[in-house]
């Protein structure tokens, strides 16, 4: 699954997400992608069944490219734990999702069977999303 | 290349306010300028604007801009320059035209169309462009809508570069001829994937297995 190589810094900040995304929200190198329309994370888990289901579809020919990646670790206490007592230990690896975010794409493969890969994949990931395709 | 008439309106009204309040009234704020141009803010009508861009040649049209201000209407050649788009509802929030002079050379990104399909792509190959827009440098009046290539004749392991494509007369492009335009890459299928389908194969194996050892003890049983 993906995570960084090294960080500065074992925790980080929660953070709130607002607006939309600005940058990464324009199909770059296939034909076909997957677009985020919420805010949330993704974390590498959802990142990897998603890219699964995807590869699973299209089984063999077509390119997919991963267009989010998660840097951030988001942190959980233990189970039956008193509040308090510090920030609890990294427990996963987050992508912080904008709407208006291509999460994938990929090229080489029809457009219905792109858009059942897709959907299949939508399925997999805790925001809404939506089929977008570059203009003939 | 397509050519379109749009007519704008000089606005004073600046800023997110005011901005936000032309696209309530079905309106685009926009800028105009050039190289030898004062800059002027605009405003243009969003259908208008849209049914130009819906056209084949989407931003890729000379544009007769008829500049309406209190001193009159003039006409100005320009070019849209940047557009910035609402990347969920797809709707226009803000439009550059850019003055371009016809006796002058301007640069613009033509898009390329890769046409028909590969021979490498029937044999299980995959057509990836990797440029999808080549830099040219022309008069206006030459240019045209798009590179449209030939590409039935690539087959695995073919690339086709930027000086490959014929450019018409009086066009030139401004990037290196060696740079990729596409390539006809060999199927990959990941290692994941195999050994996923491997194991499921194994698990259909052992459960047919299963049924029949069943079905041979039920015989036996009677």
């Amino acid at each position: 699954m993906l995570s960084p190589k090294k960080t500065k810094y074992r925790k980080r900040q929660k953070g709130r997400t607002k607006g939309k995304a600005l940058r990464g929200s324009t199909l770059e190198f296939g034909d076909y992608g997957l677009q985020a329309l919420e805010c949330g994370h993704m974390s590498a888990q959802q990142i990897e069944a998603a890219r699964i289901a995807v590869t699973r579809h299209v089984k063999r020919g077509g390119k997919i490219w991963i267009r989010v990646f998660p840097d951030k670790p988001v942190g959980k206490k233990p189970a039956e734990t008193r509040m308090g007592k510090g920030k609890g230990t990294p427990d996963k690896w987050v992508a912080v999702i904008k709407p208006g975010r291509v999460l994938y794409e990929l090229e080489g493969v029809a457009k219905s069977m792109a858009a059942e890969a897709f959907r299949l994949a939508g399925h997999k990931l805790p925001i809404a999303t939506r089929f977008v395709s570059r203009r003939a | 290349m397509a050519q379109a008439t749009l007519v704008a309106r000089v606005r004073e009204e600046k800023g997110k306010g005011a901005a936000r309040k032309l696209r309530k009234n079905d309106q685009v704020p926009a800028v105009f300028y050039g190289p030898k141009t004062e800059s002027v803010m605009l405003a243009v009508d969003y259908p208008e604007l849209a049914r130009i861009l819906k056209e084949d040649s989407g931003e890729n049209v000379i544009l007769d801009l008829q500049i309406q201000s209190e001193s009159g209407t003039e006409t100005r050649k320009a070019i849209i320059k940047d557009l910035v788009v609402d990347t969920i509802k797809d709707t226009y929030l803000h439009a550059d035209f850019y003055e371009i002079s016809m006796d002058r050379e301007i640069t613009f990104n033509v898009p390329i169309r890769l046409l028909n399909t590969p021979v490498g792509v029937t044999n299980g190959g995959i057509l990836q462009a990797i440029r999808r827009e080549l830099t040219v440098s022309c008069l206006p009046d030459r240019l045209i809508d798009s590179f449209e290539i030939d590409v039935s004749a690539l087959d695995i392991g073919d690339s086709l570069h930027i000086k490959d494509i014929e450019l018409p007369e009086g066009i030139k492009s401004t990037e290196e001829g060696h740079l990729t335009i596409a390539v006809l890459a060999a199927p990959t299928v990941s290692a994941v994937t195999e050994e996923e389908e491997e194991e499921a194969e194994g698990e259909e194996e052992a459960a047919a297995a299963e049924d029949v050892s069943v079905e041979a003890s039920e015989e036996s049983q009677e």
